[in-house]
């Protein structure tokens, strides 16, 4: 028996409803995931998942510094490297959805270096991927770099955003999905 | 030259009030208040801290588990602000320097109820390896009826071990 049960619709409180209305706001989906109905009884977690997926992860916002290729790319190389599933396959759906395929994908899995991308969103990649796996080697002459490069404080800023969110979505996807099934 | 400068008070972010009420880690120092001219940042922090923090609201676990549970994932992630921040707060909550050191270097050794010890052991876990927790992690708790998860009427009160 599964750790984590699905809710059912009347069970489903108001203050969770609302979250969930709101995620499928922002992902234009009809259906919520299972991996974020598994949080319905703790409203307040479902306001801090859609808080963050909204300004962070940026989808809808149209605030965003960088492409939503890079961002979709960065979320794949986050999710296959915290061995995420729920993530690296919505990641990988959103890519397909773009136009790559599953090959070319597969490719740059193993060698993140080889990205279809101007050198600007590559840099945006390589340092979500950086800051999301390894933010304590991060050092201040990696930032004189990142200038260097013609990156904003506030490119960093929201690269730093992105990264935080890759890691806090991965933590709630995975373990959701791991309670939510039997072995 | 730094790559982040502080920010003039008219550049920081409409909410950043809002964090110095909830703000469990230092607040408006530092880290904050480098990310403070950009809301899209801001927002997200604070409605995080406030909602899963819950500094402010009642919580299945003790407030003395939340901070040492921070502390133990600070120290394993080497962040220097929230293990101080973290420390800070167990210093005011009576806990001695000597006894914190103790405790990072062997977290199994916690001055906790077992309930809570359980909590700061699996919050470290899945802080820090949550692909590796497998089904039947959560199975092993279920006889700790209280961990399991319940859905309460949306009226009702959380409830308070």
């Amino acid at each position: 028996m599964a750790f984590f049960d699905l809710p059912k619709e009347e069970n489903i409180p108001p203050a969770a409803s609302h979250w969930l209305d709101e995620l499928k706001r922002l992902r234009g989906i009809t259906t919520v995931p299972e991996s974020r109905l598994a949080y319905v009884s703790t409203p307040w977690i479902l306001e801090a998942q859609v808080t963050a997926e909204a300004n962070l992860f940026n989808q809808r916002s149209g605030r965003s510094r960088f492409s939503w290729e890079a961002r979709m790319f960065a979320f794949m190389l986050v999710a296959h490297a915290r061995r995420c599933t729920g993530c690296f396959g919505s990641s990988r759906r959103g890519l397909i959805a773009l136009g790559f395929d599953e090959a070319a994908l597969d490719g740059i899995c193993a060698n993140p270096v080889a990205l279809p991308l101007p050198e600007r969103e590559q840099a945006f990649v390589r340092y979500v991927l950086r800051f999301a796996l390894d933010a304590m080697d991060v050092r201040p002459k990696d930032f004189r770099e990142m200038g260097a490069q013609g990156l904003t404080p506030d490119d960093v800023r929201e690269m730093i955003g992105f990264a935080a969110f890759c890691m806090f979505n991965t933590i709630f996807t995975t373990l959701a999905n791991t309670a939510l099934h039997d072995e | 030259m730094a790559f982040f400068d502080i920010p003039r008070d008219e550049d920081i972010a409409p909410g950043l009030d809002e964090l110095k009420r909830v703000a469990v880690s230092t607040p408006c120092c530092g880290d904050w208040v480098t990310h403070a001219p950009s809301p899209q940042i801001v927002k997200p922090r604070v409605t995080v801290e406030a909602s899963l923090f819950r500094p402010s609201d009642p919580s299945v676990f003790s407030w003395e588990a939340r901070v040492i549970a921070f502390m133990v994932v600070a120290h394993a992630r080497r962040c220097d602000g929230c293990f101080g921040a973290s420390r800070g707060r167990l210093t005011k909550l009576g806990f001695a320097e000597p006894a914190l050191d103790g405790l990072c270097a062997n977290p199994s050794v916690l001055p906790l109820a077992e309930r809570e010890h359980v909590f700061v052991t699996y919050a470290l876990r899945i802080a820090t390896n949550p692909s590796e927790l497998q089904p039947r992690d959560f199975a092993s708790s279920k006889p700790r009826a209280s961990l399991r998860p319940t859905y309460r009427r949306p009226d009702a009160p959380p409830t308070l071990s």
